[in-house]
């Protein structure tokens, strides 16, 4: 009786146990009876089911990556590019994502992958690596996305973004040997340019400098020029006043005083008339 | 029948509005009547079990009464953030602390380090609008905003974070110039790139909050620095060029103001030493004049004699007497130019020529 009533509890226990499933956050469920699809759609939560008839299948609803390996493509004026890109995508239909790839995300990366990169290499052949580079990246990407859903519809999946992680010249090629030529003469360019600009900013400044020094000892000698002038006029000025009151006298008292500032000088010989006015008195006593 | 109908919209809790079932009524979050439920579950074995209350029964209640006892609290860090799910349900978030909870398998907690800052490092080579080369490393620092959606939004949050930040970057430095990269205007960029990256994370619902983004260090690649370097000289060049002219204009315009006012000073002075000289010999003029005026004969013999006496004292002299007495006076110089004797000679000569 005893032996009865446990394993009786332990049966009921069992089923109980089989009779109610946990749906987690970020997951989804589909129940299967005999491998057909009951319901589908569980929303996180306790619920019920038939035990042991019924299977429950989880799928996680998260948001989930395709990393995919660089690989290499042709611009629309033949470059060779890497490029690295990633897919985020979830399973939004738990009941198609299990019949179309049972609900194995290897399996639908497969499906993803392939539609991406096709969409990606007829968008990169179109394009040149400038365009690639600069707005590219999502006006690009938005029309792949848009794309990658319309051929992934069936599998109960939604392609959420793609982005392109890297978009580089390939080590081996030629096109990234030629770039740094380019950058290198580019920066040649700006370095000459440079150089010449300080010189002639320098030669400017000089020039600059030495016209404000011309200007101003012209402008000095102008001033000065004046100043003697004004001492000329004012010694003029005075020696008309002096010697005019006795003009007479003065070329008298004036060419004595040549004489003496020019004659006076030990230089040269002097002859003397013997009857001369100065030596009168050594001729004669009266 | 699920507790939870999938779809409906409102929630309904089996724990909250059953009204006694497993005890009295009263809020949930309360920890349950631990003596009220232990006699409970022992009455309902003993009815199970044929009231022998036997070792089995005691033994599957210790465990249970353990199993409460350890599973029904968590302890939340400082730094950390709890997320209750109830039958896998969200139900709330548990600040840091001891927080009471229902134990499993009714409530699981998650712990997240909610207020941790994480960082993320990368360094990448990217080709810039123009078709350059540049090497960029780039710190992105983080912290978890929405627990939740950390948990259950997207598997690999970190990881996506760390993709999703090279693609903002190289977004970025794909639209932008090297020269304007390689220049201040990194802000703008930085500015860009996080709003970019904050955009993508929101969109694919990490729960992730950018709390800052660096550019550390953005330079040319290694096979081109060179040139790089040199084009920097070349600016330093060009500014020591500037300087240098600076630097002389800066002497030379001086140093003129220097020489002009040299100049206007000399011209000053000979203004004055004119104007103050002619007063002077005005003056002495005057003076004598006045003199001369007073008695004009014996002035102006006096005047003469002195000036001849000045005059002829200061120089060899020769003396014509061809026209009267025989005088010659030869004083003894030192000049070499005009010796005496010569000058004598060359008088004599000519004298003598004159006699014929």
């Amino acid at each position: 009786m005893r032996f009865f009533s446990i394993a009786l509890i332990v049966i009921l226990m069992v089923i109980g146990a089989n009779s109610v499933f946990i749906v987690s956050e970020g997951q989804t469920a589909i129940v299967l009876q005999f491998g057909r699809i009951v319901q589908t759609d569980y929303k996180p939560g306790i619920h019920l089911k038939l035990p042991v008839l019924q299977q429950v299948q989880r799928f996680d609803t998260r948001v989930l990556t395709l990393d995919s390996a660089p690989e290499r493509y042709l611009t629309a004026e033949k470059k060779d590019v890497n490029i690295d890109f990633f897919v985020k995508w979830r399973v939004v239909d738990a009941e198609k994502y299990y019949t179309s790839v049972a609900g194995d995300e290897t399996r639908a990366q497969q499906r993803i992958g392939p539609i991406v990169k096709e969409g990606l290499r007829t968008a990169v052949n179109t394009r040149i690596l400038r365009e690639l580079v600069s707005g590219g990246r999502t006006d690009l990407t938005e029309a792949l996305v848009t794309e990658a859903n319309r051929a992934t519809t069936g599998l109960g999946i939604q392609v959420v973004d793609l982005r392109i992680k890297r978009i580089d010249l390939p080590e081996d090629g030629t096109v990234l040997g030629s770039v740094y030529e380019r950058m290198r003469s580019e920066r040649l360019k700006v370095a000459n340019k440079l150089r010449a600009e300080g010189s002639e900013t320098a030669k400017t400044i000089r020039a600059d400098a030495e016209r404000q020094a011309i200007v101003v000892k012209a402008e000095a000698y102008r001033d000065a020029q004046k100043t003697r002038g004004e001492g000329d006029a004012k010694a003029s000025e005075t020696y008309a006043a002096a010697y005019g009151k006795n003009p007479e006298f003065y070329a008298f008292y004036r060419s004595l005083e040549s004489y003496r500032d020019s004659l006076a000088k030990p230089n040269g010989v002097l002859m003397l008339d013997s009857k001369s006015e100065f030596l009168h008195y050594l001729q004669e006593s009266k | 029948m699920a507790w939870n109908e999938p779809g409906s919209g409102k929630q309904r809790d089996p724990w909250r509005d059953s009204g006694g079932n497993n005890r009295g009524s009263g809020g949930s979050r309360k920890p349950p009547d631990m003596d009220d439920l232990i006699k409970r579950i022992r009455a309902f074995f003993n009815r199970l079990t044929g009231g022998g209350g036997g070792g089995l029964g005691m033994a599957i209640i210790g465990l249970l009464i353990a199993w409460v006892a350890l599973d029904s609290w968590a302890r939340i860090d400082a730094s950390q953030s709890g997320v209750v799910l109830r039958f896998g349900q969200f139900s709330r978030l548990m600040p840091p602390g001891i927080n009471l909870k229902w134990p499993r398998p009714i409530e699981s907690v998650f712990k997240v380090n909610a207020k941790q800052i994480s960082s993320v490092s990368d360094q990448v080579r990217m080709l810039t609008q123009d078709e350059n080369i540049v090497q960029v490393d780039f710190n992105v620092q983080y912290q978890i905003g929405d627990p939740e959606k950390f948990l259950f939004g997207v598997r690999g949050p970190d990881e996506t974070l760390a993709q999703a930040a090279e693609s903002a970057v190289r977004t970025v430095i794909g639209a932008s110039s090297m020269d304007t990269i390689l220049s201040g205007q990194r802000t703008e960029l930085i500015v860009t790139a996080k709003k970019l990256l904050q955009a993508t994370l929101d969109q694919y619902g990490t729960g992730l909050v950018i709390t800052e983004l660096n550019f550390q260090n953005v330079r040319p690649p290694q096979e081109v620095k060179d040139a790089f370097d040199d084009a920097n000289r070349a600016l330093q060049d060009k500014q020591r060029l500037e300087e240098l002219a600076k630097a002389d204009a800066s002497q030379l315009v001086p140093e003129a103001r220097g020489d002009a006012a040299r100049i206007r000073a000399e011209a000053e002075g000979y203004k004055s030493e004119k104007t103050e000289r002619a007063l002077g010999d005005a003056d002495r003029f005057n003076l004598i004049e006045a003199q001369y005026r007073a008695a004009p004969e014996v002035t102006r013999k006096r005047l003469y004699l002195e000036t001849m006496q000045q005059v002829v004292s200061s120089m060899p002299k020769v003396i014509d007497s061809t026209s009267g007495k025989n005088i010659l006076y030869v004083p003894i110089t030192g000049d070499e130019k005009t010796t005496p004797a010569a000058a004598a000679a060359a008088v004599a000569a000519d004298a003598s020529k004159g006699d014929h």
